[in-house]
Parts: C-alpha cells; sequence; structure tokens
C-alpha cells in the first residue's frame, strides 16, 4: 500500500497545483479610453428609454458620465419618427403615448453636444413566447465565498419554464428587478445622526461607534440582475425549455421578497452583442478562453467608421411577470443580512434615536411595489 | 627598480607559496614518483599538453612531446585525472606507496559515435548538402532530455531547438517560425497526426519506444511534402528487427510503456508492438473536493508489420491508434443542455501500407498508402439518467502516393512522384440520445480533393556548390454534395447580406484552387568546414482550423478551403551560416528567415464555430509576417555534450478585410499574434561520465506571450465589463525554467539479456512560478487581475525503464 501511495500523493500534489495555481496578479492598466456608451430597448410593453453616457477611464479609475443636450429620436420603418425627451441627465425616453409594435423595424438616431450624430442599425422588433411557469428550489449552500470552498449563505433559486416556438429563431435575455423590504434607511459611519438635519455627524473618539438608523415610513430596496443570462434556441428550436435558471435568490430574512421578472425576445444581432459582453467577464484563464473584442455593438457614428461606441439599441418583445418568493419553509438556512452584517441600532435614550426618510431612488423605493404580499 | 623588483618577488612568492610549500613538505617525508604515458587509444600516438591534474587541484600538470609526465609524490591515495581537448577524460584512483608508471590511453571523441545527434544540419553532411532548417533529432537525444513526470516528450523535446516555440504549458501544438500550430504537417510514418498531444497539451501522442527518427523541416522542405504552410515534422517508426526478440517497457508516475519486435520469419518479416496507457484517475478522487470529478486517461498503441520480400521489395504496414478521456466538472453544459459534467473523447486510428521496390541502382520507387481518421467528441451526461448528449466530428484522410528516387550520376539526386489525398470533414453533429428537448443537428460534410505533382533535383554544381530545385503543383477541389451561398458584393459575409444559395451534387466541383509551390535551396561551401546556404519554398495549405481560442483545442475545427475560405498560401526566405570545428566535435549556425503568409484565418469578434453551417460568416482572412536569426552552437561529441541557442523572432497578423469594425481586426493594423515570442533561449547539457550514468541539465527562457489587456471599463447594469481596444498588447511574464534528470543505466553493472535503468527527473527545479495566462474577472462595479500558472512547482519524478534482448 505504502508502495502505491507515494507515487499517487506526488501525482495529486502535482495536479492541485496543476488545476488551482490562481493568484491575484498586480497589474496595473493604464486605462485612458473615453467611451460612448448607449444602452436602450424600443419594447412592445412600454416605449423606448436610452441611456447615453461617456464611460472615462483614469488611471486606475473609471466612471460614468451622463451625456446630456443630445437631440435623439426613434425612427420606426413605417417612416414615422419619435423625438426623445432628456427625462433625467443622460436619459432619454419616448412620450407615454409611444409602443413599440412587433414587426415593426426601429433605428436610434442621435446628435451630441459636440454635433457628432450616431445611427443605430435598424432593428426589428420580434415575438417573444409567454413564460408558462416560474417555481424555486431551495440551495442551502448557494452563496460561495470569493475562493469558490466556503459556504457563506444559502438562496432560494428561481426557475422558469416556456416553450420556444417551432416557426421562428428565438434569442432570449432575462433581466429582473427584486424588491427587499429594508428597515435601516441610513448608516452613520464613525458618528451619529443629527436629530433635525438628518445628517450624520462624526464624533471625535478613538473608536467612534458605527450606528444604523431606522427608516421613517415602509422602505424596499430594489436589486437588479447583473448578470448576463442569455439563451438561443438553436440547439432546442420548438421544444419546450424547462428548469432556466434566472435569479439566485439570497436568504436575507424568513421574509419573502418579490421578483419582477423579464423575459426579452432579442434579434440574433443583439444576442450576439450580449453574448460578447457576457464573455467578457465570464473569463478563465485556461486556453478554452475566447479571447477579449472590443465590445462594439449596433451604434455608428455616420462620419467617422473609426470612432467607438459601446452597448446596443436594440428592439425587443417583453414578457413581464411578478413573482412572489417564499423564504420560510426551509430548515436551516444561512441566512446573509440584507446590510451584509446585523444591524448596529442607536441604544434607546430620550428623544433618540431619530429616524431617517425612505428616499426614492434607482435602488430605493417608499412606494409599495405593486404584488408585494 | 628596486620597487619592481620587490614587487615582482611578492607575486612570485604569493603565486608559488602554496604549491611549492607542499611540494617541499612532501618530498620532505617521502616522496615516490609517479609517472605515466598518455597515448591515443586507437592510434597509439602520444598525447603531448595532455593535462594532469591530482586531486581535483586547479593547478597541474603537462605531458612533454613524448606523452609522458613525472612529479615526486608523498605517500597517500590520489585521484589522477588526465584530460586533453578532443578527448574523453580519464580518470584514476591509486594509492601511491611505491613508484608507480601508469600506461593510459584516451579515446578520441571525434572517432566516436555522436552522443547529441541534433543539429541543425543533417548530422554527416551538414555542410554539403543544400538543404536548410532541417533538423534531425535523434530519439536517443530525446530520451536523455528530463521529461516532464518522466514521459519521454517529442513535442516537449523540439520546442529546445531554436525557432520551435508554443504558446506555454499544455499548448496544443508547436509554433514553427511563426506559424500556427496546424500549419505543421505532421506524419507518423506518413499518416497525419490532426491531434498530436494528450490530455490537451499535457503529453505528446507519439510513443517513444517506437520512434526511430525525427525530422523537423522548418526551412527548406523537400518538394514531396505539401498540404501545410509552415513546417514539416516527419517521424519514422522504427522497422522492427528481422532476427532476434526484443522487449523494451517502463513504469512512470503517469503511464505504463510496453514494446516487443517479434521475428515472425527469421530475416523475412518481423513485427514491431507498442503501448502506452495512463489510467491515474485514482489520484484525482483522492484530491481536494474541487478535482473530484476529474477523470483522465489516455493511450496510444503502434503496430508495424515489416516484410523483405527479397533484395528488390519490402512492404510494411504500420497502424497507430490513439485515444483521450478527460472529464471536468462544468455548470449548465453547452447552451441549454444541462450536464452533470462535460467529457472529452477523442481518437485518432491511422494506418500506412508503404512497399518499396528497387528497380535498378540508380532508381527505386516507393509506393504509399495512407488512411487517417480523427474523431473528437464532447459528450454532456444528463442529470438524473443515463443519457449522455453528444456533440462530435470527424475528420478522414486517404491518400496514395508513389515516389522515385534516381541518382543518374555523382552530380544529380532525382526525386519525382505524384500524390492524391481525399479528405472528408464531417464538422459537427448534436446526437440529443433520449434527450426530448434538444434536436439532433448536423452540418454538411465536407469533401475534397487534393492532387499534387513533384520533382526535385539535388545538382551538384562544383565542388563548391550544390543547389536543390524542386516544384510541386498542387490542385485542390472541393466538391459537393455542398450548398454555396453568394452574398452581397464588397458586404461584409453576413446572414444579412445573403443574396443567393447554389447547390451542387455530389462530386461536383464548388471550387478549385491550385498553383506551383517552387522550392530551392543553394550551397556554397567558403572552405572545409564552412559553408553558406540560401532557401526559398512557397506551400500552400487546403485544410486548415478554426479557433477562437489561445491553442486549439482537440475539438476544434477543421476547415477545407472552399468558395469562400481561400486557401494559405506561405513564402519563406531563408540565409544561413554553418560552421564545423574541430573535426566536427562542434558546430556552429546562424539562420535568418523572412516569412510571409497570406490567407491566415482570424475569428470575427464573438464568433462562434459549435455546429455553425457557414464558416464564412465568423471567420476573416488576412496577412501573417514573421521573422527571426536563429543561433547554435551544439557540442556533440565527449563526456560533456549539448548546445546552446539564442533565437530572436517576430509574427505579426494582419487582418483588414473592409472598413467596417466587424472586418478587422486592431484597426487593420499589424499586430503581434498569440505566439509572438521575441527572444528564446535554450540550454541543454549532458554529463556522462560512463555508459552507466548520466546527468541531464536544461534551461529554457522565452520573452511571455502577448494577451490583451483593457483600456478601459464600463458600467452596464452595475456591473463592470473590461473594454479591449486592442487585441495583445499585453505580455504575461517571462518563461524560464530548468529541468533535471538523472538516468542511471543497468544499476548491476552485469551484462545480463535484462537491463533496466532508472530516471529521476526534477521539472522546474528552482520552482518557478511561470504564468500559464492572466485573466480578469469583474465583481460588481470592480475588477480584479488574475494569474493562472500552472507546474508552478518542481515535480519529482522517478520512471523506470527496462529492456530486454
Amino acid at each position: 500500500m505504502k508502495k502505491r501511495l507515494f507515487p499517487a500523493l506526488l501525482i495529486y500534489l502535482q495536479l492541485f497545483c496543476l488545476y488551482s495555481c490562481v493568484e491575484t496578479y498586480d497589474v496595473t492598466y493604464s486605462l485612458d479610453a473615453n467611451l460612448l456608451t448607449v444602452e436602450g430597448f424600443v419594447s412592445d410593453q412600454n416605449g423606448a428609454t436610452v441611456s447615453i453616457s461617456i464611460s472615462r477611464n483614469v488611471e486606475r479609475n473609471y466612471y460614468s458620465q451622463p451625456l446630456k443636450g443630445c437631440v435623439a429620436e426613434i425612427r420606426s420603418g413605417d417612416g414615422s419618427v419619435v423625438a426623445l425627451q432628456e427625462v433625467s441627465e443622460g436619459m432619454y425616453a419616448t412620450p407615454a403615448t409611444f409602443q413599440g409594435k412587433v414587426g415593426q423595424t426601429y433605428q436610434l438616431h442621435f446628435r451630441t453636444p459636440d454635433g457628432k450624430t450616431y445611427e443605430s442599425s435598424k432593428e426589428q422588433l420580434g415575438t417573444v413566447p409567454a413564460i408558462k411557469k416560474i417555481y424555486q428550489q431551495f440551495d442551502p449552500k448557494g452563496v460561495l465565498d470569493k475562493t469558490g470552498k466556503i459556504v457563506v449563505g444559502s438562496t432560494v433559486d428561481v426557475y422558469l419554464d416556456f416553450d420556444d416556438p417551432k416557426d421562428t429563431k428565438n434569442y432570449y435575455l432575462w433581466r429582473w428587478k427584486r424588491y427587499e423590504e429594508q428597515n435601516v434607511c441610513i448608516t452613520c459611519d464613525g458618528g451619529t445622526l443629527n436629530f433635525s438635519g438628518g445628517t450624520c455627524v462624526k464624533i471625535n473618539s478613538r473608536n467612534p461607534p458605527t450606528y444604523d438608523y431606522q427608516c421613517a415610513n415602509p422602505c424596499w430596496d430594489v436589486f437588479y440582475n447583473n448578470e448576463v443570462n442569455l439563451l438561443a434556441d438553436d440547439f432546442t428550436n420548438g421544444k419546450s425549455v424547462e428548469g432556466r435558471l434566472i435569479a439566485k435568490v439570497p436568504f436575507h430574512s424568513y421574509k419573502g421578497a418579490l421578483l419582477e421578472i423579464e423575459q426579452v425576445g432579442l434579434t440574433k444581432d443583439a444576442y450576439l452583442y450580449y453574448k460578447l459582453l457576457r464573455d467578457q467577464s465570464q473569463t478563465t484563464g485556461t486556453l478554452t478562453d475566447t479571447p477579449p473584442s472590443p465590445i462594439i455593438g449596433n451604434i455608428q457614428n455616420i462620419n467617422d467608421p473609426n470612432d467607438k461606441v459601446i452597448g446596443y439599441f436594440g428592439a425587443a418583445s417583453t414578457r413581464v411577470v411578478k413573482y412572489w418568493v417564499e423564504r420560510n419553509n426551509y430548515k436551516d438556512p444561512i441566512l446573509i443580512p440584507l446590510l451584509g452584517r446585523q444591524a448596529n441600532f442607536e441604544p434607546i435614550t430620550p428623544f433618540r434615536p431619530p429616524v431617517y426618510p425612505c428616499v426614492l431612488s434607482k435602488f430605493r423605493t417608499p412606494i409599495k411595489p405593486q404584488g408585494w404580499q | 627598480m628596486i620597487l619592481k623588483r620587490l614587487l615582482l618577488l611578492l607575486l612570485t612568492f604569493c603565486v608559488g607559496t602554496v604549491f611549492a610549500q607542499q611540494l617541499a613538505k612532501m618530498q620532505a617525508i617521502h616522496p615516490f614518483e609517479l609517472s605515466g604515458s598518455i597515448r591515443d587509444s586507437l592510434t597509439g600516438e602520444p598525447i603531448s599538453n595532455a593535462v594532469i591534474r591530482l586531486n581535483f587541484d586547479k593547478i597541474g600538470l603537462y605531458t612533454d612531446t613524448s606523452g609522458t609526465f613525472t612529479v615526486m609524490l608523498t605517500e597517500a591515495d590520489y585521484v589522477l585525472i588526465v584530460s586533453r581537448l578532443g578527448y574523453r577524460p580519464h580518470r584514476v584512483k591509486l594509492s601511491l606507496n611505491h613508484n608507480i608508471r601508469l600506461d593510459i590511453k584516451l579515446m578520441n571523441v571525434a572517432k566516436e559515435l555522436e552522443e547529441v545527434v541534433i543539429s541543425t544540419q543533417a548530422v554527416d553532411e551538414n555542410v554539403t548538402r543544400p538543404l536548410l532548417g532541417v533538423t534531425q533529432m535523434n530519439i536517443k537525444t530525446i530520451k536523455k532530455l528530463p521529461a516532464i513526470m518522466g514521459e519521454v516528450d517529442v513535442l516537449r523535446s523540439l520546442q529546445m531547438l531554436p525557432g520551435v516555440t508554443s504558446v506555454g504549458e499544455a499548448s496544443n501544438g508547436v509554433n514553427i517560425r511563426g506559424g500556427s500550430v496546424d500549419q505543421n504537417l505532421i506524419l507518423l510514418d506518413d499518416a497525419p497526426i490532426f491531434n498530436p498531444t494528450h490530455l490537451f497539451g499535457l503529453f505528446s501522442v507519439f510513443p517513444p519506444d517506437a520512434v526511430s527518427s525525427m525530422d523537423l523541416y522548418k526551412g527548406t522542405t523537400p518538394a514531396r511534402f505539401g498540404g501545410r504552410a509552415a513546417a514539416v515534422l516527419d517521424i519514422s517508426m522504427a522497422n522492427p528487427s528481422l532476427e532476434k526478440f526484443s522487449l523494451q517497457g517502463g513504469v512512470s508516475f503517469v503511464a505504463n510503456r510496453l514494446t516487443a519486435e517479434i521475428p515472425l520469419v527469421k530475416n523475412k518479416v518481423g513485427l514491431l508492438i507498442t503501448g502506452r496507457g495512463a489510467f491515474n484517475d485514482f489520484a484525482f478522487q483522492w484530491g481536494p473536493a474541487k478535482l473530484k470529478n476529474i477523470r483522465a486517461s489516455f493511450g496510444d498503441a503502434a503496430a508495424k508489420l515489416f516484410w523483405r520480400i527479397n533484395e528488390k521489395n519490402t512492404f510494411s504496414l504500420s497502424n497507430y491508434y490513439s485515444t483521450d478521456f478527460f472529464q471536468t466538472d462544468l455548470l449548465g453544459g453547452i447552451n441549454n443542455i444541462n450536464s452533470v459534467s462535460t467529457q472529452y473523447d477523442y481518437n485518432t486510428i491511422n494506418f500506412t501500407a508503404r512497399w518499396f521496390h528497387i528497380i535498378n541502382d540508380r532508381l527505386n520507387v516507393q509506393t504509399t498508402g495512407v488512411f487517417s481518421q480523427y474523431r473528437p467528441r464532447i459528450l454532456l451526461p444528463e442529470l438524473n439518467s443515463d443519457n449522455k448528449v453528444t456533440i462530435g466530428s470527424e475528420i478522414l484522410q486517404r491518400q496514395v502516393k508513389t515516389n522515385f528516387n534516381y541518382i543518374p550520376n555523382k552530380r544529380h539526386k532525382v526525386e519525382f512522384g505524384a500524390n492524391m489525398t481525399h479528405y472528408q470533414l464531417q464538422p459537427g453533429t448534436l446526437n440529443p440520445g433520449s434527450n426530448q428537448r434538444v434536436n439532433a443537428q448536423s452540418v454538411p460534410t465536407e469533401n475534397g480533393i487534393e492532387l499534387a505533382l513533384h520533382a526535385e533535383d539535388e545538382i551538384t554544381l562544383n565542388p563548391k556548390t550544390t543547389v536543390s530545385v524542386g516544384l510541386r503543383y498542387s490542385y485542390f477541389m472541393a466538391l459537393g454534395p455542398a450548398a454555396v451561398r453568394t452574398y452581397m458584393a464588397g458586404a461584409p459575409l453576413t446572414e444579412a447580406t445573403v443574396i443567393d444559395s447554389v447547390f451542387y451534387g455530389s462530386g461536383k466541383a464548388t471550387k478549385s484552387y491550385g498553383g506551383f509551390e517552387p522550392r530551392l535551396g543553394l550551397r556554397y561551401t567558403l572552405n572545409e568546414q564552412s559553408s553558406i546556404k540560401f532557401g526559398y519554398n512557397l506551400m500552400r495549405q487546403y485544410l486548415q482550423v478554426v479557433s477562437n481560442t489561445t491553442t486549439p483545442l482537440p475539438t476544434s475545427r477543421w476547415k477545407m478551403s472552399d468558395s469562400h475560405i481561400r486557401p494559405q498560401v506561405s513564402q519563406l526566405f531563408t540565409v544561413g551560416y554553418f560552421k564545423n570545428l574541430k573535426s566536427n566535435i562542434y558546430e556552429f549556425s546562424l539562420e535568418a528567415y523572412y516569412r510571409i503568409t497570406e490567407n491566415i484565418l482570424d475569428f470575427k469578434p464573438g464568433a462562434d464555430f459549435l455546429l455553425q453551417n457557414y464558416i464564412e460568416t465568423q471567420v476573416l482572412q488576412g496577412k501573417s509576417k514573421a521573422y527571426g536569426v536563429e543561433m547554435m552552437a551544439t557540442k556533440k561529441r565527449g563526456e560533456v555534450t549539448g548546445w546552446v541557442n539564442y533565437t530572436y523572432s517576430r509574427v505579426l497578423n494582419q487582418v483588414n478585410q473592409g472598413t467596417q469594425f466587424t472586418e478587422r481586426i486592431n484597426d487593420g493594423k499589424w499586430y503581434p499574434s498569440n505566439f509572438d515570442r521575441p527572444h528564446s533561449v535554450n540550454m541543454s547539457l549532458n554529463f556522462a561520465e560512463n555508459k552507466y550514468h548520466s546527468l541531464s541539465l536544461t534551461f529554457t527562457y522565452g520573452t511571455g506571450r502577448p494577451y490583451t489587456i483593457p483600456n478601459g471599463f464600463v458600467s452596464f447594469q452595475g456591473k463592470a465589463y473590461p473594454y479591449y481596444a486592442e487585441r495583445n498588447q499585453g505580455r504575461i511574464k517571462d518563461y524560464h525554467r530548468l529541468d533535471f534528470s538523472w538516468q542511471i543505466n543497468n544499476p548491476s553493472l552485469k551484462d545480463k539479456r535484462w537491463v533496466g535503468s532508472w530516471i529521476f527527473t526534477v521539472y522546474n527545479l528552482y520552482g518557478r512560478k511561470n504564468q500559464y495566462s492572466v485573466f480578469l474577472k469583474t465583481q460588481g462595479t470592480a475588477y480584479t487581475t488574475y494569474q493562472l500558472q500552472i507546474f508552478a512547482s518542481p515535480i519529482v519524478s522517478l520512471a523506470y525503464n527496462f529492456k530486454f534482448m
């Protein structure tokens, strides 16, 4: 036995190294790209919202700067033109009356304040089948740490089924929004909340406390998916697709959460763009990786083909379904608090602690979401 | 003046003091005389100026013109070493308690067999043949190089030569003078090898005990070879002995080997059988959880039947089989096929039949038939089911060729012949098995025929000048049944620009290509020891790999030229200077080359080749240029043998098919290819004091390969995505590594029929953590760069080999 153990042990050590010698590598990129980034959809559910921004990269940092004051419009295949309104900085939207139609083509056209004109390719709005069924499954080991070895928390995984239509090529994208009830509306790092002004005041101390403060009114945090979840029916045309994983909902509490699932039917070109985008962020360092490519979509400067634009303007049929994620029936889940830690409220003293209002933003809302149970 | 004398005295004192003191002391005690004569072992001539050293001292004495020496020494034990340039050193241990006279015969290295049979020139005709960039590597040499995990590896050994590199450890093949992996024609007994490695590049597929010789043509390629653009690696299997039965084999940590040579009819028919297998799965089961589901095994086997029909005819039939199986966890599977793991399974079956006929003293003919099949598959076992979804492909190549050798007189060596190859490619099938949710798919089979005629003459113009003039004409037809699309003129080839599709029936040529392929070599002798050579080559390639990974995978798609994919055409210019020194003990070569290849294949951003019917919509064609200078010095005989070489080389690609972004790479500018590694140094040293043991050290250094670095980041849906403006603008860290091996032959030192040997190897002796790849991952809005390192610590292994004669 000993004789065999020795070589086996060696191979084991070797293979261990062979497959797992992945370390962080300290390398500084000189980031210098300033990229026009455009993103938007014409949908058959509601109109179109297009975001136009510039992704600025300086040394090691990057940020997104909304591009204000563009003149933008959507040109339909039937010759009609709809002007877009700048609803907030860098966000351009169609009037409420506008809605995409299946079979119609749409093209984005805009001029930036510095006079450059851009245009997307013509995108045809296709169809997308309805979601047949949504269901969930408990995964006690759903969240792993960075090393991928230690279980940090449990999840409730949400799956869906649908029937792929036989006569067309279909390309799917899934997006979701998730509402979680939140009772902490502000955290004062190294200080306390000022009673009147609603601002955090620093405490001069060697070990200043970090306190959480409750919300003044009911409040919900909004989460969005940040993985690109795609499917082409190349191998499954006309079949029913079952058990498509849509979201892994962390076990924040035993209370439920509201999930708004959007099934989007893309054109082939849009699908290829999102696939390219997905591939950029899912590299593993092995030789099976596809070397990276510039994430350039279907928007072009009409006068300068070398002016590169990131992003895609698409036309998509969408189906939205709300789904209530139940979290109270599972055995021994590992909880991950919403804050990432236990809340630490300021001790109760006369007139204190104060509360903080729930402020409407992209990531928080005081308005009870439709379908909240 | 006084000062000068004083200094001189001091200097003399300093230098002489130790030696003089010791000598004086010795003589004072009890001196004996040690004397001897040193002679050449063959001629008996006395050897003057041989160095005699005692007890490894730096200071020694020389023999006089009559080859003798005398020294007075005190009574003690001594180790005496006699050495002389060009001779194998002689060591003797003696107890000096009386006057001793030694009679030592030194062996002239120049008359020995060469230890290192590797050279940038053909061994015996080094300076005289007009071929450039031909390297012969003897399997004995390869077996002496330190091998990873004790597995003798032809492809890894090749990378010790100038001009041969790879993208890193575990790459599926080698890059020769700026050529991609699939631009090398690899032949094992004339049958093509489409996938030269086991386990994704860890080991090469050639059974080491059956290989007799290996010729690498990276410069002037003889006209009889064609079909690939860069280089030819011609590996021959040994003919079995017709007289004596023998058995050899070995055991290493990775694989077990056995080779038998069996004379079936004495002096008439012999059979060689060899097999190697690695079934070491069990190691993974003991590994960390992450590796638990990995399964890996591989094997190869070959057989060769050799029949000496009569004095004028011989016939041989060889067969080669190779298989690989690899399983890894992969969640999600391919597209919507949910599988519990991914399995790779690929195998090769080759047959070669060869008839050699001597027509007369000056003319002989060799006729060869080849059958070669390569079948890679991806298997996706489904959850809670016995079903496996299979994605497979297949290459079938059948070939007949005949080759005449004609030597009319001393001034001409003529070779001519013809060659016909039929290719059949099944680019991909998807078999869902019992899975009802996946459709069966099949990409139409491709057929093609390649015809070639060739003639070559090596002409000795005068004693100083030899030229080799060769010409090959190749003609390729892509055959139906096939649907050929027409795209809008001037527009990129995409689904949107298709205007028509024409169907061609079975056997109808859908497109043909052809042309002359001149091969030229010129040698001019400067003097007996040195020569200069020029070479020019043109080669066409009609079958290639399309891949969007750094190195092609075993499952990568092969593609024939057709109406839209033009064949690759490569031209190579070479010039070299060759010199032999000290009766051919040393060899020195300096070569420079420039290569330009038209119609290289590159992939469009986001390309997908899996089960893709119309490859032309996924690829772009461009140009590649490669140039370099290679320097190599070899010591071929003696106690210490080896070589050292340095190469400076560049490989640049340009893809500029149109003005649109999707039709260019890096805006149509030249950019470094994946295997552009400008500097490379290789060193190999072998110390063989006697035939019982030898030590080897190899060192290799190379500039890190290029990889793509981000120029910026963009944020999309709350997640950061890197933006890569241009391909291959960064480089991973430089690669270097030192390996060591110690070979002990026949430890019992007895002459028996069974001879065993042990090989102890340390790969990556100083544990250099070489980067294999650098990649980027984003988490939310943050990004982290990672490096993947493989074989990042010293890998120790022990192998046992035996021979039974």
